[in-house]
């Protein structure tokens, strides 16, 4: 059974991960790839390696292409004919959507399908200081 | 013009799944996994991806070519996904044998925070 549907995901990471005492920093990264395969497994419960239970996971299989991580959605992004990197484990929900194809000569150009550019997070959503009306007619009517 | 009005498909009812498909709300409460579905003999290059993966969500202090000996050899293997509550049976992949391919656009959305083998 083989897959070769090429799809977009996107990954948040430490990129301080390795750095003991380093406060975490997140780093966006988005990545091309085709999917090997869809796995449902569950990693057994071992003292040894200290693992208290079963660990399920839906972990998909990618061969990425070689982006160097830049986005489809931003600028045209090109790799080469069969420049594509080992197999990767990642977790299912990591993927954000199909991608098409386009090859021209010994190319390939990625046609991005996602809703906009992923570079655009939203962060830090502070609550409004200010009291609304809806809570200040409830605090009313008690 | 009542009869110039085409009438889209009803949406589907994902509390319903057939038996070609799996869903696993223990693990994740959004995919749905569909056929084809097989027993797949993992290589070894493939478990030290996974176990990579496990090691950096687990925060493991064991190198991934030990933790990958603790990986069953054969698991369970699906050839798409389905993601709940979009408008159409979505999938992220197609076959490629003898089966039709299916080129269905998937939108996998939810804050994204789970480290990988990257």
């Amino acid at each position: 059974m083989t897959l070769d549907k090429p799809i977009k995901f996107e990954l948040v990471i430490d990129e301080f991960e390795n750095d003991a005492g380093w406060q975490a920093w997140d780093k966006h990264f988005v990545g091309y790839g085709q999917i090997q395969a869809y796995i449902n497994m569950t990693l057994p419960a071992n003292p040894i390696i200290k693992i208290k239970e079963d660990v399920p996971a839906i972990i998909t299989l990618v061969q990425m292409c070689n982006t160097n991580g830049e986005d489809a959605s931003i600028k045209p992004i090109w790799y080469k004919n069969g420049d594509m990197e080992v197999v990767r484990a990642f977790n299912v929900v990591t993927i954000n959507c199909v991608i098409s194809r386009v090859k021209i000569g010994k190319w390939w150009g990625i046609v991005d399908h996602s809703a906009g550019p992923p570079q655009i997070t939203i962060c830090d959503i502070q609550e409004p200081e200010y009291e609304s009306e809806d809570s200040f007619s409830i605090s009313c009517s008690v | 013009m009542k009869d110039t009005l085409e009438y889209s498909k009803p949406r589907r009812d994902w509390n319903i799944i057939s038996r070609a498909e799996e869903y696993c709300p223990d693990i994740n409460d959004h995919i749905v996994l569909q056929t084809p579905h097989d027993q797949y003999r993992l290589q070894q290059n493939e478990k030290v991806a996974i176990a990579v993966y496990f090691k950096n969500y687990l925060e493991l202090n064991i190198s991934p070519r030990r933790l990958s000996k603790y990986i069953p050899d054969v698991v369970h293997q699906w050839g798409r996904s389905g993601s709940k509550g979009t408008r159409r049976q979505s999938t992220v992949s197609g076959h490629n044998g003898t089966s039709t391919r299916n080129t269905g656009m998937c939108l996998m959305q939810g804050y994204v925070n789970q480290k990988s083998s990257y």
